[in-house]
């Protein structure tokens, strides 16, 4: 039976994380609905697994972006993404646009490291990949990054 | 990392995000909230439903959908609208509730929200076991309207089985000699197990895996071989969200995630063992040797036909000197180009402007890497050979006194066939074998044969390469009186990827569906066959031949007991009735 306490400690991880957990995953999948069903689930994972976790915030951000990764593999396999309808706001359409041009793994990384502020080594665990891969994804998101802006 | 490395415009550009306003998450998931029926317990998630698709994925020949109840007829090869779908038992312009008991409580939530209805989860007892659906309220076959909620009551599920994505660094790390697990450390009978059980919790292919490495040392001037092998796991992922691949320890066993598009790589199991990329990450001491003696003939022989992949090796107690070892699968570029891809890939191991050169070593012609100044490790040197036979394989020599190096050679085991079934490769296999055990049996030559379903909701996309081999392969057998479907595959391994997801109770993969008799599913060798009937004399035939069903758990639903389909494809009382 899940105790009080650890359902105080996993919402107070909720509260230092969730803003910026949910920006980024909006970033990432580009739907605001899908990034609050990743990150819903992530913490209902949370819930249930306790005591069980150390780190509940490098948990919790780990599976909100594997979640994310199937969620966003599930849309892409039942058809186009739904469109955006909760965002309006013309800039950060620009931005979800410019971050469509990246790869899946391109764009994690560059969000996590963004709107994260997340090292490589950091990024790495959360996507079960290695630094050095992290870094060189992020080298390339640059680059097609900055060629895209230069075209704009 | 300091934020140095930050593209002061890609920054600015994102604090835009800090104009959206998060929901609040939390409530729906709390465990007191009323939104939530307590910890654990997931938002549902959509998948696409199309009926066509769903009979398709499952290897039928629809020439008509037919539900007796209403006659309702749709051409081949055609997806209906969403209407079409529903049976509308009492009122036209209704939506007949699903019959989701007994179902889980994954496929529950999509068969109702394939109907166009919603789903609300009542708990039971918590102690009951696993997630099956009990109750519905509304009925089954209740009209209801588009958006309508159907009440699920159900049991508390346990967390969702969740492989950890792990950091990618080999949890076994390999110190030396004396740290090396022994030969047999894993136990194939663990291993084995260990298949089992992940089979149990993951809906991915699984297979059993052996790997065998050679590593060595030099002691006293002399190279000490010490030979490495045992058993692991292998879990077929077909998305990218773990990264390339993930290695983890279940009971001891390694179990090696193998990330890729899931249609080529399962396609490629019999033909090419590593059709995807597969890398280990594993740390070495610095005084581990590599050398081009002829002890390397030794790991090459190992590797013979077996497989190729990608190594990755770090001395990790000197981090002034890291190293890479890859094997280059057969169907790589030459030595220089992939050398350059080494360098692509590894940017910051080797500097952004690293030399290549011709390089001979104990004269073995090869290429040399040369570090730029800006690599992390500027004073590693790598060196490509191309050694005689099938695979190419990529040494590297740390600065003067200092080497490593660790071989791995990898080969799937795919299942043998069950031998006292004999040999059943294709429909023509199992008429022999059935004639020789003296059933009647022939090939049932007709030009349409219904889907033997009441109705049937496609509950995963599944990916194309495998509902195209599965689709392309159904022939009929009329075996002792009984329509049977045989699937035909090009491998054992391609079966049991499909056989493993048959469950139980006779749900095929990927769909729900409800039969007009209960479903009766056989596997063996390349073979899986379906015999949707209480027709003794077939069932029995086909567990004689082909090993006990599938699906000992199946029941004839919503169809009709004792009746089974003839050779015609009618449903007929079953004589043993």
């Amino acid at each position: 039976m899940m105790g009080s306490v650890t359902v105080d400690r996993i919402e107070a991880v909720y509260r230092r994380e969730h803003d910026r957990l949910w920006r980024s995953l909006v970033a990432y999948t580009g739907d605001t609905d899908l990034a609050s069903d990743a990150e819903a689930e992530a913490f209902a994972q949370l819930i249930g697994r306790g005591d069980a976790v150390k780190d509940p915030a490098a948990w919790v951000w780990r599976s909100a972006y594997r979640i994310a990764a199937g969620l966003l593999q599930r849309s892409d396999s039942a058809g186009p993404v739904p469109v955006l309808v909760t965002i309006d706001d013309p800039s950060i359409v620009d931005l979800l646009d410019l971050l469509d041009g990246l790869s899946p793994q391109q764009r994690a990384c560059v969000v996590l490291r963004y709107v994260g502020r997340f090292t490589s080594p950091e990024i790495a665990d959360f996507l079960g990949t290695t630094d050095g891969t992290v870094r060189v994804q992020l080298h390339r998101a640059h680059e097609s990054l900055r060629v895209t802006l230069e075209d704009t | 990392m300091t934020d140095d490395d930050l593209d002061p415009e890609l920054d600015d550009r994102f604090k835009v995000l800090d104009r959206l306003d998060p929901p609040d998450v939390w409530s729906s998931i709390a465990p007191s909230s009323p939104l939530r029926g307590g910890a654990g317990r997931r938002r549902p998630i959509l998948a696409a439903a199309a009926v066509f698709a769903a009979l398709l994925a499952i290897g039928f020949t629809i020439s008509r959908w037919s539900d007796p109840e209403q006659d309702d007829v749709v051409a081949a090869g055609t997806i209906p609208p969403i209407e079409q779908e529903r049976s509308t038992p009492s009122e036209s312009a209704g939506i007949a509730t699903p019959d989701v008991v007994g179902l889980s409580l994954q496929d529950a939530v999509r068969a109702v929200e394939i109907a166009g209805l919603r789903s609300r989860v009542v708990e039971d007892d918590p102690d009951f076991g696993p997630a099956v659906i009990l109750a519905q309220e509304p009925a089954a076959g209740f009209a209801a309207s588009a958006g309508d909620v159907i009440e699920l009551r159900t049991v508390v599920p346990d967390p969702p089985a969740f492989l950890e994505c792990p950091s990618g660094q080999h949890p076994r790390v390999d110190v030396g000699a004396d740290a090396l697990p022994p030969v047999d450390a894993v136990s194939r009978a663990n291993a084995e197990q260990a298949v089992v059980e992940l089979r149990g919790r993951l809906g991915n292919p699984v297979f059993l895996g052996q790997w065998n490495r050679w590593a060595w040392q030099r002691v006293d001037g002399e190279v000490d071989v010490v030979p490495v092998e045992g058993f692991h796991v292998i879990v077929v992922a077909d998305g990218p969200d773990c990264g390339p691949i993930a290695s983890s320890y279940i009971n001891g066993v390694p179990v090696t995630e193998v990330k890729g598009p899931l249609g080529d790589f399962v396609a490629g199991l019999d033909r090419e063992p590593f059709a995807s990329i597969v890398m280990f990450e594993v740390d070495l001491p610095s005084t581990w040797a590599a050398d081009t003696t002829p002890e390397a003939d030794l790991w090459r022989e190992s590797m013979t036909g077996d497989g190729g992949g990608f190594f990755r090796a770090r001395v990790m107690d000197r981090p002034d000197r890291s190293a890479f070892i890859e094997f280059v699968d057969p169907d790589s570029p030459s030595l220089e180009e992939a050398a350059r891809q080494m360098t692509e890939l590894f940017p910051s191991e080797f500097g952004q402007s690293p030399t290549l050169a011709k390089s001979t070593v104990d004269g073995r012609e090869g290429w040399r890497i040369s570090p730029s100044p800006d690599a992390a490790s500027p004073g590693t040197v790598t060196y490509l050979f191309e050694p005689p036979g099938q695979f190419r394989f990529i040494e590297i020599a740390m600065d003067s006194g200092h080497e490593a190096s660790l071989m791995a050679g990898f080969r799937w085991l795919p299942e043998d066939p069950p031998e006292e079934f004999g040999h059943l490769a294709t429909s023509e296999d199992l008429i022999s074998v059935a004639r020789a055990a003296g059933y009647e049996v022939s090939v049932v030559e007709v030009s349409v044969v219904e889907a033997p379903v009441v109705e049937a909701s496609l509950v995963e996309v599944s990916p194309a390469p495998i509902g195209a081999v599965i689709d392309g392969r159904l022939r009929r057998v009329c075996l002792a009186g009984g329509l049977v479907r045989v699937f035909e595959f090009d491998s054992v391994s391609l079966r049991v990827v499909e056989s493993d997801r048959i469950r139980p109770d006779g749900q095929p993969p990927r769909a729900v569906a409800a039969w007009v008799a209960t479903p009766r599913f056989y596997a063996a060798d390349r073979l899986i066959a379906l015999y949707v009937g209480d027709r003794s004399e077939t069932f029995d035939a086909l567990a004689q031949l082909m090993g006990p069903t599938l699906s000992p758990d199946a029941t004839f639903g919503r169809g009709k007991a004792g009746v089974g389909e003839n050779c015609e494809g009618e449903l007929v009382a079953s004589s043993s009735e």
